[in-house]
């Protein structure tokens, strides 16, 4: 195994709803240790005003959240008509 | 104890004519509840509630009684709620409630039927069109259920007076901008009352119960002014799935059937079959 390796983290990322167009449901990313969750954003395209939850491990976080391996980010974007 | 307004003579005089056996085997037709209310004075959903109080049954609750009970249909004509927002899920969920027997429902919306409504908005037809939401409504509800008292508001929730609101149970969230939802969930915490939110944008939409205090709009509805609405509008099944999931809430709301306080949201995908529960 090499170094680099050693210090990446696994993280599942989840999207939901038009996120997904051109993107994914659900895949396991490969980041740089001490990634935080702004950082799959800027790697999928995704602006921050699109997401209105952003979930780590189920539980509510920001952009700014680190992410750890194993752990999973799921991201919602804004609903609002009625 | 009789919750609603009905006199002493009222309840003599309903006691008389609903202690007949027959009533007790058969149930009440809407026609009888209709005599009775004019023969005594009383308001029909006082009549409603007095003969479940004597065991026998108004036809028109005798599918839901399974449901929610006796006792629970009497608690729904007691109940006063505010729906905030009469257009595609303030539309449905005002029918429902209705159809439910919650006794006093009001309607909150400034704008008038246009012919974009027709595709999803209950109370929007032809003969609507140019007309308040809030006048479709009542015409709609009071041929849907009469014993249900409607009161309309032609203007925004913000001209509300805070008696008003503080007079609810219960309200619903069935706006369409993020900064009046915002605002919307302010004034429901202080005056101490539960919310029942709603949003929908093409095949996608969340409901939840935002207990007073709990800021779960603030917390979910990130800062842009809509969503992903813009884009994909809304066609005419998701109003109705969101308000089915939004008047079931608040149902259980009303009886009692809800741990207050615990703040979870669901959201679904109607495009691929998904249902998520976020605790929040």
């Amino acid at each position: 195994m090499s170094a680099g390796q050693e210090q990446s983290v696994a993280v599942e990322v989840r999207l939901f709803a038009t996120l997904r167009a051109g993107r994914f449901k659900s895949q396991v990313l490969d980041l740089p240790a001490g990634a935080i969750a702004g950082d799959v954003l800027a790697r999928l395209g995704i602006a921050p005003d699109e997401v209105a939850i952003l979930l780590i491990n189920g539980k509510e976080g920001d952009a700014s959240c680190p992410l750890r391996d194993g752990g999973t980010l799921s991201l919602f974007p804004g609903v609002g008509g009625g | 104890m009789v919750k609603l307004p009905l006199s002493a003579e009222q309840q003599t005089a309903l006691r008389a004519r609903l202690g007949e056996p027959a009533l007790r085997r058969d149930g009440l037709s809407s026609e009888q509840a209709r005599r009775m209310a004019a023969e005594t004075g009383a308001p029909l959903r006082g009549v409603e509630w007095f003969a479940l109080s004597m065991g026998v049954v108004p036809h028109r609750y005798s599918r839901s009684i399974g449901t929610v009970g006796a006792e629970g249909q009497m608690k729904l004509l007691e109940s006063r709620v505010l729906v905030v927002g009469l257009g595609g899920l303030g539309g449905h969920v005002a029918e429902m409630l209705a159809r439910s027997g919650v006794g006093r429902v009001a309607g909150c919306d400034a704008d008038v039927v246009e012919e974009n409504n027709l595709n999803r908005q209950t109370f929007s037809t032809l003969a609507s069109l140019g007309e308040p939401k809030t006048q479709a409504a009542r015409r709609r509800l009071a041929e849907v259920n009469p014993a249900v008292e409607f009161e309309g508001f032609t203007c925004g929730f913000q001209d509300i007076p805070e008696e008003v609101l503080s007079a609810c149970d219960l309200l619903f969230d069935c706006l369409d901008s993020v900064p009046a939802r915002l605002e919307l969930e302010t004034r429901c915490a202080s005056v101490g009352r539960p919310l029942i939110h709603g949003a929908i944008g093409g095949w996608y939409g969340q409901v939840g119960v935002v207990w007073p205090g709990s800021n779960l709009l603030s917390r979910i509805c990130g800062q842009g002014g809509r969503g992903i609405e813009r884009e994909l509008g809304n066609p005419s099944f998701t109003p109705a799935v969101a308000a089915g999931l939004m008047v079931s809430r608040g149902i259980r709301v009303l009886l009692g059937l809800v741990q207050p306080g615990r703040a979870s949201l669901q959201v679904f995908d109607l495009l691929n079959d998904e249902w998520e529960t976020l605790e929040l």
